[in-house]
C-alpha cells in the first residue's frame, strides 16, 4: 500500500450517524445490556491540575498553563533575539559587541539596557557575574530542590532545540574560527533563560498576583485562583453506533447483525478495542516498507542466484568508475553502463581520506570527510611550476572580486550611503535582476564566462608529501591567516602524507571496494556536488561523505596518490597489482545538471587520448539518458529546450525551491558486487557500495562499511523520514517563509528556532502529496550470514541500529542461496522466495511472514 | 669508589584513569577542563570489555564509535572535582574510572590552571 493513500484515511469521526431500521431496537437492547458491562473510558488523572507539574513544565509555563499568559513564549522571543546576535557571524550590519568576553557576560553587560523586559536590569545587576553562580541562585531563590534541578534545565533547553544544539556544537568545537573568538557555551544559554525567567515571572507575581516570586508563594495564589475545567473526555460514540459501522465495514446487512445476541455484540465491540487507534500508525508503516522490501528482494533475488553459481570473469572493461554511494549516483552508473562497457563501483565519496582541505585561493579550510571523522591530513593544491603568470592572473582577480564584495558589502552597510549607492548603479543591479529572472540560463553562462576571464582557470597538483606551510609560490595567497590555521588541538604546520600513510589509503580503498585485477586503462573516481543558487540548503544536495562539500578535492588528491609510483609499488607488495598503462583521473559528478567533470584532461598522457576522447562522449550520452529520466519526476516538466539544458537552467534560476531532488525517496543500502545491482532499475532509492565478500575472509571491510557509511545513510534516511512526516517540528516549514539568520541557520519568519531539518519543498511534491516515501533503511549485504552475526555482536553501534528496528537487515548468503533477515534478538528468519511455504498475515502485529512463491519482477513499482 | 647520587626528589599526586564510550568522550574532556586541570592524556580507538559486552576498537572510518581513556595527574582536591563531576555520568552510561597514587618530579608543572 503506497504511503501516498495512507494519509488520505480519515479518522473515524467521533459521533457517526445513528442508526435507523431493524439494527437500531436490537443494537438499543444490547447498547443497555453493554453499558452495564462495558468498562468506563478511563478518567483524566486524579490531582489537582493547579499543582506545579516538576516533569513537564517550568515555572514559567505553569503560571501560562494556569492563567493564560504568554511568560514562556517571551522567554523564547528574548532568547532567541539575544543568540542571533551574539552568534551572528558576519551577516549583521551592526555586530554585537562585547562578544569577546562570552555569551553570558556580554549579554549581562547589554541586558541593563534592553527597556523590552521590565525590570532586567534590576535582576540582572543583583545576580552574579559568572554563569554557574546565577543558575544556582536563580534555581534556589524560585526554591526548586536539587532532585529537581535536572529536569528544570532540561525543560529549558528543550524549548528551543534548534539554538540550545547550536550552542551545543559551537561548544564541542573549540576550534572553530568564531567560537575562539566569541566562546558560547550551554551554561551561559541556561544562564540567560533562567534570568529572563526570574524577570518575567517576578513582574507578573509582584504586579498580578502580588506575592514573592518563589514556587510556594505562586503556588498559594494560583490555587486561591479560580478552578481549572478539567479537560473534557472525548464523547465516546454509542456503542450501537459503532456496531453500525462495523456491519458497513464488514459488509453485513443490519439484519444480520440485529439477531446477534448481547454476547456476540460484546464480543465484537471488544475486538475493536483491543485494537485501539493509536496502535494502527505503526502497523500501517511496517506494511509500506515491507511491501517495498519485499519487491527490493525479490527483484535483485535472479541476480544474486547467478552471481552464487558462477565465478565467470568479466570482460575487460574500458573504463572503471568509481561513484559515491549516494542514491542519485544508481540512476547515473545504469545509464553510462548502457552506453558502453563500463564497470562502476560505489565507495564513500571521500575515498577514504579525511582531509582538511584549504583551496588554491580559497580563504577558509573545509573538513571533506563524514561528521564521524576528524580530519587527519591538511592538504591544498599548488599551481604546476609552468603555469605560474596564470597563478598570479588568477590570485589578481580574486583579489579583485573580493575587494568588489566588500566595497558593495560597505556601501549597503553604511548608513548614510545606500541611497546615493542605489541612485548611482541601481540601473546595473536590474539588469542583473533581470537577467536572473527571465533567462537564468544565458545570464548564469555569460557571469561564468566573464569569471573566467577575470580568473583564468589555473592547472593545479595537490601537495601530497610532507611539506611545510608556507606560502608556496612566493606570493601572497590572499590567505587570511587567522582563519587557516589552528583548527583544534591537531593542527599541524605541514600539508600532506607520508608515503606509507598515502599506500595506506590506497590500498584500503582499493580493498574495502573489492577493485581487483583485471584493471582497465582508466579508474576514474567521481565524486559529486550539487549546484544551485540562491539556496541555503546547498549543503543538503552535496557529498554527505564530505560533510556537506563537494568531493572534488578529495578525489584529485587520491588519484594523484594513485597514480605514484612509489604507491604503485607498496601496493604491488600487498597484493594489488595496478599495471602501469592503468592511469587514475579524477571527477566530478554534478548531480544537479548531471555533467561530469574530468579534472586536469590536459596532463593525460598523448597515449590515453583516444581512450579519453570516448569516455568524455560517453559520459555526455549518459547524461544526456539520465537528465531525461531525472525530468519525468521534476514538476514543471515539459518546458521547451532539451532535457539537459533544462536541469541545467534549474541550478542557476535563484526563484527555484527545489533544483533537484536530491536524496528524497531515499529507501535502502545495497552492499554487494555491482552484478548484484546492475540488471534492476533501482530507480534512484538505494545507496550501493561495492563489496566483494571473497576478497573479505576477516570480514574487516565489511565492519568499516556497516559502522561508517552505514550509518551516514541511516542519518540521512531519519533526516528525510522525520522531515516529512512532521515538517514543521523536524523539518524546516515551507521555504519560502525562511530566513537566513546570522549566516549560521535558518529560521521559519523574523524569530523562530533555529529550523534543522528539511524544507516542505524537498520532500512534498503537492499539497498533501509527499514525495519523499517514509519509511526505514534497510540493509542488504551480499555475504554469508556468519559474518553478520559476529559483526553485530561485537558492535554495539549495529545492535542499536539493528536491535532497535531503526533499520532491517537482509542477508543474501551467497554460500547457501538463501535470503535472512534479522530479527530482534539475534535471531534470523528465512524469507527466500520460492520455497512454496504459504503467505502469513504479515499484517498481524508480532507475527512476521514466512517467504512467498513470488514471480521475480525486473523493476519495482512506484 | 663512591659515587654521589642525587636523592630524588618526588611530590605525591593522584592520578586519575577514565574509561569512556566515544560518545562521552567531548563531556569528560570539558569536564576536565573546567576543574583547571593543567593536562590530559588521549588514548583513542581502545577496545574492551565490560558490563555490556566486547567493545571493538578502532573502527577505520569511525572515531566516535570505540572507547578513550583518558589519564591525567593532579593534586587531590582537583581529582575529587572531577570524580563528582562523573558520578552523575556513569550512573548513565557506560564505563569506569580509577584513582591512583603517583609521585612526580615537577610539582609546579601539575598545579591546577585557573580557567
Amino acid at each position: 500500500m503506497a504511503a501516498q493513500d495512507l494519509h488520505r484515511l480519515q479518522p473515524a469521526p467521533a459521533h457517526a450517524p445513528a442508526p435507523t431500521g431493524p439494527l437500531a431496537g436490537a443494537a438499543g437492547k444490547a447498547t443497555a445490556a453493554l453499558d452495564r458491562v462495558l468498562p468506563r473510558p478511563a478518567e483524566a488523572d486524579a490531582g489537582d491540575p493547579r499543582q506545579w507539574r516538576s516533569e513537564q513544565e517550568t515555572v514559567a509555563g505553569w503560571i501560562d498553563r494556569l492563567r493564560g499568559t504568554r511568560i514562556g513564549a517571551e522567554i523564547n522571543r528574548q532568547a532567541i533575539k539575544w543568540c542571533a546576535a551574539f552568534l551572528d557571524e558576519g551577516q549583521a550590519a551592526v555586530a554585537m559587541p562585547g562578544r569577546d568576553a562570552g555569551l553570558f557576560a556580554a549579554w549581562r553587560r547589554l541586558a541593563a539596557y534592553d527597556g523590552s523586559v521590565a525590570g532586567l536590569g534590576e535582576t540582572v545587576a543583583a545576580l552574579p557575574a559568572s554563569a554557574d553562580a546565577c543558575i544556582v541562585l536563580i534555581l534556589d531563590g524560585l526554591g526548586i530542590v536539587e532532585a529537581d534541578t535536572e529536569g528544570y534545565l532540561r525543560l529549558h533547553l528543550a524549548a528551543l532545540p534548534g539554538w540550545a544544539g547550536f550552542i551545543k556544537w559551537r561548544s564541542d568545537n573549540p576550534g572553530y574560527d568564531w567560537q575562539q573568538r566569541h566562546p558560547a557555551d550551554l551554561v551561559d544559554y541556561l544562564a540567560i533563560r533562567l534570568c529572563l525567567e526570574r524577570a518575567l515571572v517576578a513582574d507578573f507575581a509582584g504586579g498580578t498576583l502580588g506575592c514573592k516570586p518563589t514556587l510556594t508563594a505562586i503556588g498559594a495564589k494560583l490555587a486561591a485562583g479560580p478552578a481549572v475545567a478539567k479537560p473534557l473526555s472525548p464523547p465516546v460514540a454509542p456503542a450501537a453506533a459503532r456496531l453500525h459501522r462495523l456491519a458497513l465495514h464488514l459488509r453485513l446487512a443490519p439484519a444480520t447483525l440485529a439477531q446477534a445476541t448481547p454476547d456476540e455484540v460484546a464480543a465484537l465491540l471488544a475486538l475493536i478495542d483491543a485494537w485501539p487507534e493509536e496502535s494502527h500508525a505503526p502497523v500501517w508503516l511496517e506494511a509500506a516498507e515491507e511491501s517495498y522490501r519485499h519487491d527490493l528482494a525479490a527483484a535483485l533475488a535472479p541476480a544474486a542466484m547467478k552471481i552464487a553459481r558462477t565465478t565467470a570473469d568479466e570482460p575487460k572493461a574500458a573504463a572503471q568508475l568509481v561513484f559515491c554511494i549516494d542514491v542519485r549516483s544508481e540512476p547515473f552508473r545504469r545509464a553510462l553502463e548502457s552506453v558502453g562497457p563500463y564497470e562502476t563501483y560505489g565507495f564513500a565519496g571521500f575515498f577514504g581520506i579525511p582531509i582538511r582541505f584549504v583551496p588554491f585561493a580559497g580563504e577558509a579550510a573545509a573538513d571533506l570527510c563524514p561528521v564521524l571523522l576528524q580530519p587527519r591530513h591538511d592538504l591544498t593544491e599548488t599551481p604546476e611550476p609552468a603555469a605560474l603568470a596564470c597563478a598570479r592572473r588568477h590570485l589578481a582577480g580574486v583579489a579583485a572580486e573580493r575587494s568588489y564584495k566588500s566595497l558593495i558589502a560597505s556601501l549597503k552597510g553604511n548608513i548614510a550611503a545606500p541611497f546615493a549607492f542605489v541612485e548611482s548603479v541601481g540601473a546595473l543591479s536590474g539588469v542583473a535582476f533581470a537577467g536572473r529572472t527571465v533567462a537564468p540560463l544565458g545570464y548564469g553562462r555569460s557571469v561564468a564566462a566573464f569569471k573566467e576571464r577575470l580568473q583564468p582557470k589555473v592547472p593545479l597538483s595537490p601537495i601530497l608529501d610532507l611539506t611545510p606551510k608556507q606560502v608556496p609560490c612566493g606570493e601572497d595567497h590572499g590567505h587570511d591567516h587567522d582563519h587557516d590555521h589552528d583548527h583544534g588541538h591537531e593542527a599541524e604546520d605541514l600539508w600532506g602524507l607520508t608515503i606509507a600513510e598515502q599506500a595506506f589509503y590506497a590500498a584500503a580503498g582499493a580493498k574495502i571496494m573489492g577493485l581487483s585485477a583485471p584493471f582497465a586503462e582508466f579508474i576514474v573516481l567521481c565524486a559529486h556536488g550539487s549546484t544551485s543558487t540562491n539556496n541555503p540548503y546547498a549543503a543538503a544536495l552535496d557529498c554527505g561523505a564530505c560533510g556537506g562539500n563537494h568531493g572534488g578535492p578529495n578525489a584529485r588528491v587520491m588519484a594523484a596518490i594513485f597514480n605514484r609510483p612509489e604507491v604503485r609499488a607498496l601496493l604491488a607488495e600487498q597484493g594489488v597489482d595496478i599495471p602501469a598503462s592503468t592511469l587514475f583521473l579524477a571527477a566530478e559528478h554534478n548531480t544537479t545538471t548531471d555533467e561530469v567533470t574530468i579534472f586536469n584532461v590536459d596532463r593525460v598522457p598523448e597515449s590515453h587520448r583516444p581512450g579519453l576522447a570516448r569516455l568524455q562522449r560517453d559520459l555526455l550520452d549518459a547524461r544526456r539518458i539520465n537528465a531525461a529520466n531525472r525530468r519525468k519526476r521534476l514538476p514543471e516538466a515539459g518546458k521547451a529546450g532539451g532535457s539537459d539544458l533544462h536541469v541545467a537552467e534549474r541550478s542557476l534560476d535563484w526563484a527555484q525551491v527545489r533544483p533537484e531532488w536530491g536524496l528524497a525517496r531515499n529507501a535502502a543500502f545495497v552492499v554487494g558486487p555491482r552484478a548484484l545491482t546492475a540488471q534492476t532499475d533501482l530507480e534512484g532509492r538505494c545507496f550501493l557500495h561495492s563489496y566483494d565478500w571473497r576478497m573479505d575472509e576477516d570480514a574487516k571491510s565489511l565492519e568499516i562499511i556497516l559502522t561508517a557509511p552505514m550509518v551516514v545513510a541511516q542519518w540521512i534516511n531519519c533526516q528525510y523520514y522525520f522531515s516529512t512526516v512532521d515538517n514543521e517540528h523536524y523539518g524546516s516549514g515551507n521555504k519560502t517563509t525562511l530566513n537566513v539568520t546570522g549566516k549560521i541557520g535558518v529560521m521559519q519568519g523574523n524569530a523562530s528556532d533555529l529550523m534543522a531539518g528539511l524544507p516542505w519543498q524537498s520532500v512534498m511534491a503537492a499539497e498533501d502529496e509527499p514525495y519523499h516515501e517514509p519509511l526505514r533503511l534497510m540493509t542488504v549485504v551480499m555475504a554469508p550470514v556468519a559474518r553478520l552475526a559476529t559483526l553485530i555482536a561485537r558492535n554495539s553501534i549495529l545492535q542499536r541500529l539493528f536491535d532497535n528496528e531503526w533499520v532491517a537487515l537482509l542477508v543474501i548468503d551467497p554460500e547457501t542461496g538463501r535470503f535472512l533477515r534479522y530479527r530482534r534478538g539475534r535471531t534470523w528468519s528465512d524469507v527466500t522466495a520460492g520455497d512454496g511455504r504459504q503467505e502469513d498475515d504479515a499484517l498481524v502485529p508480532g507475527v512476521h511472514s514466512g517467504s512467498t512463491v513470488v514471480q521475480p519482477t525486473p523493476t519495482i513499482p512506484a | 669508589m663512591q659515587q654521589a647520587t642525587q636523592t630524588l626528589e618526588l611530590h605525591p599526586m593522584k592520578k586519575i584513569e577514565i574509561i569512556v564510550k566515544g560518545d562521552q568522550a567531548q563531556f569528560v574532556r570539558d569536564l576536565m577542563e573546567r576543574t583547571g586541570i593543567s593536562g590530559y592524556t588521549m588514548i583513542r580507538d581502545v577496545a574492551g570489555m565490560g558490563h555490556h559486552g566486547f567493545h571493538e576498537g578502532r573502527l577505520l572510518f569511525n572515531d566516535t564509535s570505540s572507547l578513550v581513556v583518558y589519564v591525567a595527574v593532579a593534586p587531590e582536591d582537583t581529582i575529587g572535582r572531577i570524580l563528582k563531576g562523573l558520578r552523575p555520568m556513569f550512573e548513565k552510561h557506560p564505563g569506569v574510572m580509577f584513582v591512583s597514587d603517583v609521585a612526580v618530579s615537577r610539582l609546579e608543572y601539575f598545579q591546577p590552571v585557573t580557567a
